[in-house]
């Protein structure tokens, strides 16, 4: 039968490898997405802060903030190189903490750094988004994830131009700096970049699931086809065994019956 | 050579052979005592269950000229099975390959009942891997023979047979147990 | 002599049409070796291995090159129904739950003498876990409860033949694994011979040594894992 190549095999140990090479899959994936995405948003965040201005006692504050978010960004390209070289625990700690690290940030951001506080429309916003990206990975697949993600795209900026602005001090209404300086400039690009993370998280799980299964049947298809062989040569062996070994016996038998009868009546001894 | 001027005509045929079994059985013979303890010259009856006509010729017709035996014939298990309730022989040979039961299935049927599971069984077989004989030790048999097997050994390995004890086969099946099955 | 000539001839020609079929298997047991990619896919063919059948080995304390075979019940739960012709082999890998270090194989006993079929639990009891029934019906029941690798039935059920009940453990691609023992009173050549042609392993004419009987399990899950 088929040994195991290597190692003692059980359940745990399975169990463990196929893990371990799921989250290693995973981290592949969403790091470096989350990195890339994460980034735009940090320049646009950037180029924002420094074209609309902050007020200094808050400058401390927003640096703090930009600080932050770089870090995680090399947190996170951190976490896609160690999972490149199969170091598991690090690659997805990392981008754990990476994950924590943001949204602590974001949320400085937003209460903070802009002065308005997370009022609960925002909050909603963020969470029934992400919910709804989220219920689409789990229940559907890669089409239905990307489909709803781009309908939330598009509900998040038609509530944009429908809610009234939100202005930030210093800037008069009338002018493109001004449509720049409401929040909900960076409200868009800020949710829009929320709800893009969780279609990548989705997306990645999506694709390794999907490919350990197909890893499982390819496997298991393998293990029947070889079964069906060892079959056919082992019934071909007792075949050819069966149909030369049994004339073969008659032959040597026969002769050998023939020795003895001519032995018994050779000039050894009389015949009895 | 000339030890045996008064043997009867069947057995100075082992005696012309150097083979030292057959020899040792004509000297039981000689001292009166049978493997069963019963005196004076015993002819065992052996049943051979084997689909292949031309063997079973073979197999009868060395048996008959290498010593007292008695030969009973069936061609598959089903009729080895009937001829061996009917015959009660005193050793049985079997094929491994037949139609109906199988080999290893009569020799299971034959050993599961208590009433007759001390019979000598010998396998007379073409199946050589090792798999087939561990199968074959493991079914209870207590000998498992590979064809081309030559008529003096058939008679030795069915004299080893019938010589065993219970205790023995028992020992043996334990011990199967207890090694690793060898690979397919 | 011409008859047995003719024969060696025809094992020539089998030998030569053969020979191809033999060579594929091997080129494929090599190629499979070098499928050994990542481990991962040694461990996935290892579970596979549940699905062709393999018994469960009765394991020492310590782990040797024969490990207990591995259960697959974490993936056949999580794969579901989702590779088409795999749906009924992840079923049945949910049903051939394999042993793990502490847990025993189910040996299942169908007898209507409760007695008997206590003392052949009794002669198990150490290296595996026995349930007794007293008719099909309750046999059934526990069937799909757990699945048994060992089933010793008696011929003579109340509510059910024996053979039909072993023809259909046998017969049913779930339970073709496992293995299949007849106790029973009766001794007459065309039971056994019914018994054998329904597919049990075994057919073992009571009073029953304990000891005896316990070999004659062992020696058959020996056998299965080659088979």
């Amino acid at each position: 039968m088929l040994e195991p190549l290597s190692g003692p095999i059980s359940e745990p140990a399975i169990v463990q490898t196929y893990d371990r090479k799921r989250r290693l899959g995973l981290v592949r994936v969403i790091a470096p997405g989350i990195a890339v995405l994460l980034g735009l948003f940090t320049v646009v965040f950037t180029i924002y802060l420094v074209r609309v201005g902050v007020p200094s006692s808050r400058r401390v504050l927003a640096f703090l903030t930009v600080g932050v978010l770089v870090a995680c960004v090399m947190l996170f390209l951190l976490a896609a190189v160690a999972a490149r070289r199969d170091r598991m625990l690090l690659a997805t700690r990392t981008t754990i903490v990476g994950a924590g690290l943001t949204i602590v940030s974001f949320t400085i951001l937003w209460a903070i750094v802009l002065g308005n506080g997370l009022d609960p429309v925002t909050f909603g916003a963020f969470a029934a988004t992400g919910i709804a990206i989220a219920l689409a990975g789990v229940l559907g697949d890669s089409s239905m994830i990307v489909f709803i993600t781009v309908a939330m795209n598009a509900f998040v900026l038609l509530a944009l131009i429908f809610t009234p602005p939100i202005v930030f001090p210093g800037v008069g209404p009338g002018s493109w700096q001004y449509l720049l300086a409401r929040e909900q400039g960076l409200f868009g690009p800020m949710i829009v970049l929320e709800q893009w993370v969780f279609a990548v998280i989705m997306l990645a799980s999506t694709a390794s699931f999907r490919r350990t299964l197909g890893d499982i049947g390819a496997a298991y298809v393998q293990i029947r086809r070889l079964d069906q062989l060892e079959q056919l040569k082992d019934q071909f062996i007792t075949n050819v065994n069966h149909e030369l070994r049994n004339p073969t016996m008659a032959l040597q038998g026969y002769v050998e019956l023939l020795r003895l009868r001519h032995e018994k009546v050779t000039p050894s001894g009389a015949a009895s | 050579m000339g030890s045996c001027s008064h043997c009867t005509s069947r057995c100075s045929a082992a005696c012309a052979d150097s083979s030292n079994s057959v020899g040792g059985r004509h000297s039981q013979e000689e001292d009166g005592m049978g493997t069963d303890g019963t005196g004076g010259d015993r002819t065992y009856k052996v049943l051979i269950v084997d689909d292949n006509p031309n063997l079973l010729s073979i197999v009868t017709d060395s048996l008959l000229e290498l010593g007292d035996f008695q030969v009973v014939t069936a061609a598959d298990g089903a009729e080895g099975l009937a001829a061996f309730y009917a015959e009660h022989p005193d050793c049985m040979v079997i094929d491994v390959k037949m139609p109906g039961l199988d080999g290893y299935q009569l020799v299971r049927a034959i050993r599961g009942d208590p009433e007759t599971a001390g019979t000598p069984l010998v396998i007379l077989t073409a199946l050589v891997q090792e798999i087939n004989r561990f199968t074959g030790m493991a079914a209870g048999v207590d000998c498992y023979l590979t064809k081309p097997v030559k008529p003096q050994d058939l008679v030795a390995a069915i004299q080893q047979a019938i010589a065993r004890s219970e205790a023995q086969r028992r020992q043996q099946l334990r011990v199967l147990v207890e090694e690793p099955p060898p690979e397919a | 002599m011409e008859r047995l000539g003719c024969i060696l001839e025809d094992g020539y020609q089998a030998a030569k049409a053969g020979s191809r079929e033999v060579s594929e298997a091997v080129v494929a047991r090599t190629r499979y070796s070098e499928l050994d990619r990542t481990a991962n896919l040694v461990y996935i063919t290892t579970y596979c291995g549940v699905l062709c059948g393999a018994p469960p080995e009765v394991v020492p304390e310590q782990a040797t090159s024969k490990a207990p075979v591995p259960s697959l019940p974490l993936f056949s739960v999580k794969t579901g129904l989702m590779i088409p012709g795999l749906r009924r082999s992840a079923k049945a890998t949910e049903m051939r739950r394999a042993p793990d270090a502490a847990s025993e194989p189910v040996a299942l006993i169908i007898d209507p003498d409760v007695a008997s079929a206590e003392r052949l639990a009794g002669a198990l009891r150490t290296r595996w876990a026995t349930k007794v029934v007293a008719n099909a019906q309750e046999a059934k029941a526990a069937l799909r409860v757990s699945q048994p690798w060992l089933v010793v039935t008696e011929l003579d059920l109340p509510d059910m033949r024996g053979l039909d009940l072993l023809a259909a453990l046998h017969d049913h691609p779930l339970t073709r694994h496992v293995m299949l023992m007849i106790v029973t009173t009766r001794r007459k050549i065309s039971d056994k011979i019914a018994g054998f042609q329904a597919g049990a392993d075994d057919y073992l004419v009571k009073p029953v040594d304990g000891e005896l009987f316990a070999l004659h399990v062992q020696v058959l899950s020996r056998l299965r894992r080659q088979l």
